[in-house]
């Protein structure tokens, strides 16, 4: 399959670590990781269960803006209160992949959605932390991703750790009753892992086209580069349809790809779909 | 960490009584959670029913009466962000809001026309009957776009 954007092959990519293992909830809206639980719903992870909004069990929806919530709501299987999922899930022990893009991650695995600068002065004040920290924490696999690959966002040290996973290693992990499993950086120009706490993240993947020279002088941190680095497996071509045509049609996860106003123009087209969508419904329903 | 004890929770619910008792049917968040936890209750509510209507489906009751202070028939009440089913996100308004909020001059009169209305004069002014049945329909769950043939 080679007619396929970048943004698709991380969907595709964070999709694969989904399965019927554990649950994974959706948090603050990320278009991208939505898209990827999405698709693993809808092709290899049928049986796994998703929490959305309240609605525990939600069936695969379609990617969009003032919909998404109603589509949710729709064909779940229960209802749960935020301090039942959270306790439920978060605190015990069944989460299985969480998604986070923040501003900056570091070669220790923080994150920083806070600020960027000094927090008393700071030069960019970020959205926060909201539920990350706890998360990033106690999920079994964590996947940071961004739309870029740069030493400003893959930095030796976070200007602000909104949220860490302390330990890494697995036996570590077991031993304080957290869940094992890695944390995995997805980006336009690979993947790394980072699976033990004396190790630093490793490049486990390169995507297509991509030499791993570049990955390791866009990272901030340092990397552990093995002998033979494979490829990233490219979507597949029933993959890259399910996506346009049912998942995602409108490419909500392009958003990290674009600046501010890119992002706000091509918001008002997708809103503008939504709206002619909805009207439509609301005549045939009058 | 101590508890937080907030002095007042307003809370939205689907419907409730005359006496507080709240159902939910969509997400609830943390409104059942907020209630337990506050001094005083003020429940809004997209329609106040009878009693009988609550007894119907007790299930849904996720506040009972006695934990609330004072009920405010509001529909519409979460406008412009969801109360499913009744209505979806209302995203373009929103967007008006965000972009007001992005300076002092325009913010102001944003708020100041807010804070003089009533909630009545507020539908009527942001929610004309077309605008209100689109967010109806986008609480349907069916705003998908079909496949491509």
């Amino acid at each position: 399959m080679s007619d396929y954007r970048i943004d698709e092959l991380m969907v595709c990519r964070i999709a694969s670590e989904v399965d019927a293992s554990g649950v994974t909830v959706l948090g603050s809206f990320t278009p991208l990781a939505y898209a990827a639980y999405m698709l693993a719903k809808a092709t290899h992870a049928r049986d796994a269960y998703l929490i959305g909004f309240n609605a525990v069990g939600m069936k695969a929806l379609q990617m969009s803006i003032a919909g998404v919530e109603a589509q949710a709501y729709h064909g779940a299987i229960g209802r749960w209160s935020f301090i039942e999922t959270t306790s439920t899930v978060h605190l015990g022990r069944r989460g299985l992949v969480e998604c986070v893009s923040p501003a900056q991650v570091d070669g220790e695995g923080r994150i920083n959605t806070s600020v960027i600068g000094d927090y008393e002065h700071p030069k960019v004040r970020l959205p926060g932390g909201a539920g990350s920290p706890e998360v990033v924490q106690n999920y079994q696999k964590l996947v940071v991703y961004f739309g870029g690959h740069d030493t400003r966002r893959l930095v030796e040290r976070v200007d602000f750790a909104t949220g860490g996973r302390w330990p890494i290693s697995a036996e570590a992990r077991e031993a304080r009753g957290l869940l094992p499993g890695p944390i995995m950086v997805v980006t336009p120009l690979g993947v790394l892992v980072k699976d033990h706490d004396d190790r630093p993240f490793r490049v486990e993947s390169v995507n297509p086209g991509v030499d791993v020279q570049e990955i390791v002088d866009n990272t901030g941190f340092v990397l552990e580069v093995p002998s033979q680095v494979p490829t990233t497996a490219v979507p597949t071509a029933k993959q890259i349809d399910l996506l346009r045509t049912e998942i995602d049609p409108h490419g909500t996860s392009r958003f990290d790809f674009l600046d501010t106003e890119a992002r706000a123009e091509y918001l008002r087209t997708i809103l503008d779909a939504e709206w002619r969508r909805a009207a439509a419904l609301a005549e045939e329903a009058s | 960490v101590r508890a937080i004890v907030p002095d007042v929770a307003i809370v939205h619910a689907l419907r409730a009584d005359a006496e507080g008792n709240c159902q939910y049917d969509g997400p609830e968040a943390i409104d059942a959670d907020a209630a337990r936890a506050a001094r005083r209750v003020v429940v809004t509510c997209e329609e106040i029913v009878d009693r009988e209507v609550i007894e119907a489906n007790p299930a849904a009751t996720k506040i009972p009466g006695f934990l609330v202070d004072a009920v405010i028939e509001a529909p519409f009440g979460a406008h412009p962000t969801t109360h499913v089913p009744r209505y979806g996100f209302d995203a373009w308004q929103v967007g008006e809001y965000a972009a007001a909020a992005r300076r002092e001059e325009t913010w102001a009169p944003y708020l100041a026309q807010i804070a003089a209305e009533t909630e009545q004069e507020y539908r009527e002014r942001v929610l004309p009957p077309q605008r209100r049945r689109v967010m109806e329909a986008l609480a349907l769950g069916r705003t998908r776009e079909r496949a491509a043939a």
